[in-house]
């Protein structure tokens, strides 16, 4: 087991394509670490350095204390599960799993103890004898999680691993993930586009942006102080409602928020940190599940009335679709319990927990600090 | 279902209709002469009596075989094709897998791989002859700069066969560089990585997944060479060794 560390590391392709800047990051020892970010942000060029597949153009990276920029990828002692699984075609599942273990020359004995343990674990060893292309794509990735479980290696990445599976299978997989990190306690670099797979699994989410981190943290801290737009519009789904407004200094510390047919004050003790803004535009971070139907449920709210444009019924919940009326009217998405319905046009008095608000300067997007 | 069944045998009926001139002309090409050779074989046919009328079973076969020219000829045959094949497989894979691994200027390289391929035959064993004729070629006079006595290329007994191989190789082996080469870039790249982390060298990697990959690209290439190399009455070899050997009159690889 070993901690995986980036120095400033950048990655220009030969075609000029420079796909990561600067990038930082420390991976603690055991450590279940997301790469978290849309399609093209370098989160598996980021991956495929550390795998040892493709050359670091600048910076160090370090594995355990040694630096292992100019290390081959065998000796890297690292597994990588390829996003589109990368099982050796003409090997049957048996020989996909045993032939790294047989290129390092461990004894046949110790690699058939392994092999079935790990082929019982994922329950593929009724498969022993099938070819890649006679698998399901669920059974194609457990056996591909399988050939990199085998090696006991000091780290796993796995490249969107669950990216090909249907709804169900995920689910599943992801609680497997994470029993299987609770007892092997070795480190995994995670890398996935679902941010539903990224705030179940992870201990930590590094989220990116063309090929930038933007921000590293738990689940929960991440998802409640995003430190800009993109973060607070990336995670959950639905994901926070962002207006456009301005604030204006209400006295005493207080600052009142404008946004379209939406005016509330936030009380001095909330809004240390907005006051200096006053007078200038800002995007106002309102997350779904902090709206309620009746004032008395959180401590600070404020009313918010919105007009209902549609109602998504999920059985556990529904999502109301509303707008916020006025000259500046956006459409806001609110969590309402099971058994609320409004039809189109119907007036909705909501309750906003204050405590929740999130604001963004409109200029650089970043989040304005509460205190 | 039943409509899907109809598609499927309308498409068939089409398929079939597409390729019937195909066939048709296969069969008067290569199966009617195939047939007609294996009939006239087993009767008493000569060209001054060109008829069916003495069915002479296997005779035509066996004295054939009793004839020790031909048999010589035989063994010649036999020898030619294995070396040939096995020589120009081991240069083609070798020069194949390393184009693979080039980028820049593949189209030029395939092009100078293909010339000797458009090279009319009987101008292929012109040239050569040329090159290795004895007193004037440029072949002997090479060898003589780096006093190198010269060599009968084509009138010795122990040298011709050798210089004929030599020639088919030359002439041929882009052939297979071509074919292999279409294998080699169509693998999958995704298990050269997988066997990288996993730790295999690139001997390793060559062996144990190139290799099986590339079986049926491997027998098929060389069913294909080996039937071009070893069938009788070819257009190709005869007349380029006709061209190579005329004038030296001498049966050493007739
Ligand atoms: N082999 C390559 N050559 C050139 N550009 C590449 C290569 N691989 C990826 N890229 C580019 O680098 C960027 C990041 O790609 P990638 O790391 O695959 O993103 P992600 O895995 O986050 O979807 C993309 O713009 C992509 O087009
Ligand atoms: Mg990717």
């Amino acid at each position: 087991m070993a901690s995986i560390t980036l120095k400033n590391i950048n990655k220009t392709y030969p075609n000029g394509v420079s796909a990561v800047h600067d990038v930082s990051l420390d991976i603690r020892d055991g450590e279940f670490m997301i790469l978290l970010g849309p399609s093209g942000c370098g989160k598996s060029t980021t991956l495929r350095m550390i795998a040892g597949l493709e050359s670091i153009t600048s910076g160090d990276l370090l594995i355990g204390t040694n630096r292992v920029n100019d290390v081959d990828p065998a000796q890297r002692d690292i597994a990588i599960v390829f996003q589109n699984y990368a099982l050796y075609p003409h090997m049957t599942v048996l020989d996909n799993l045993s032939f790294g273990l047989k290129l390092r020359g461990v004894d046949p004995t110790e690699i058939s103890r392994r092999v079935q343990r790990t082929a019982e674990m994922l329950g593929i060893h009724p498969l022993f004898d099938r070819k890649p292309s006679q698998l399901s794509g669920g059974q194609r990735q457990r056996v591909a999680l399988g050939r990199a479980l085998v090696r006991e290696p000091q780290a796993f990445l796995l490249d969107e691993p669950l990216s090909n599976l249907d709804a169900t299978l995920r689910a599943a997989m992801r609680t497997e993930l994470i029993k299987l990190h609770r007892s092997l306690g070795t480190t995994i670099v995670h890398v996935t586009h679902d941010q539903v797979e990224a705030m179940t699994m992870g201990e930590r989410i590094c989220i990116m942006k063309d090929g930038e981190i933007v921000q590293v943290g738990e689940p929960m801290d991440v998802y409640r102080n995003p430190v800009n737009t993109f973060v607070a519009g990336f995670l959950a789904s639905p994901p926070m409602n962002l207006l456009a407004g301005h604030l204006e200094d209400a006295g005493d510390g207080a600052v009142k928020v404008l946004s379209g047919n939406i005016a509330f004050t936030i009380p001095s003790h909330l809004a240390k940190g907005f006051s200096s803004h006053a007078g200038k535009p800002v995007t106002i971070g309102l997350r779904s599940e902090d709206f309620y139907l009746s004032n008395g449920a959180a401590k600070h709210t404020v009313p918010v009335n919105v007009e209902a444009v549609t109602t998504e019924v999920l059985g556990s919940e529904v999502i109301l679709v509303a707008s916020t009326g006025g000259n500046a009217a956006a459409e806001i998405q609110v969590r309402m319990p099971r058994d609320f319905r409004a039809s189109p046009g119907e007036k909705v008095a909501l309750h906003f927990d204050l405590s929740q608000i999130q604001v963004f300067s409109t200029t650089t997007t970043r989040a304005l600090p509460r205190i | 279902m039943n409509q899907l069944v109809t598609i499927e045998s309308a498409d068939r009926r089409f398929g079939w209709f597409m390729s019937a001139p195909t066939l048709a002309l296969l069969l008067a090409v290569i199966l009617f002469p195939v047939f007609w050779a294996l009939f006239t074989s087993v009767h008493d046919y000569t060209l001054i009596a060109p008829d069916f009328d003495t069915f002479t079973g296997l005779q035509n076969y066996f004295s054939a075989l009793r004839n020790s020219e031909f048999r010589h000829s035989l063994g010649l045959t036999a020898f030619f094709v294995f070396v040939v094949v096995l020589i120009e497989f081991v240069i083609g894979f070798g020069v194949a897998l390393m184009l693979n691994s080039v980028n820049r200027f593949k189209p030029i390289y395939y092009g100078i791989l293909l010339c000797p391929l458009l090279m009319n035959p009987v101008i292929v064993g012109l040239i050569w002859r040329m090159f290795l004729h004895p007193s004037l070629g440029i072949v002997n006079y090479l060898l003589s700069v780096v006093s190198i006595e010269p060599v009968n290329w084509l009138g010795s007994t122990n040298v011709a066969i050798w210089t004929i191989v030599m020639v088919d190789i030359w002439h041929q082996v882009s052939f297979m560089i071509v074919l292999l080469l279409a294998g080699l870039s169509a693998l999958p790249k995704e298990p050269y990585e997988a066997a990288r982390v996993d730790g295999a060298s690139t001997f390793k990697a060559f062996r144990h997944i190139t290799l099986p990959l590339m079986w049926p690209v491997i027998i098929v290439t060389l069913l294909i060479r080996l039937i071009f190399a070893g069938r009788p009455g070819d257009l190709d070899r005869p007349c380029q060794l006709f061209h190579l050997s005329e004038g030296v009159r001498q049966p050493s690889c007739r």
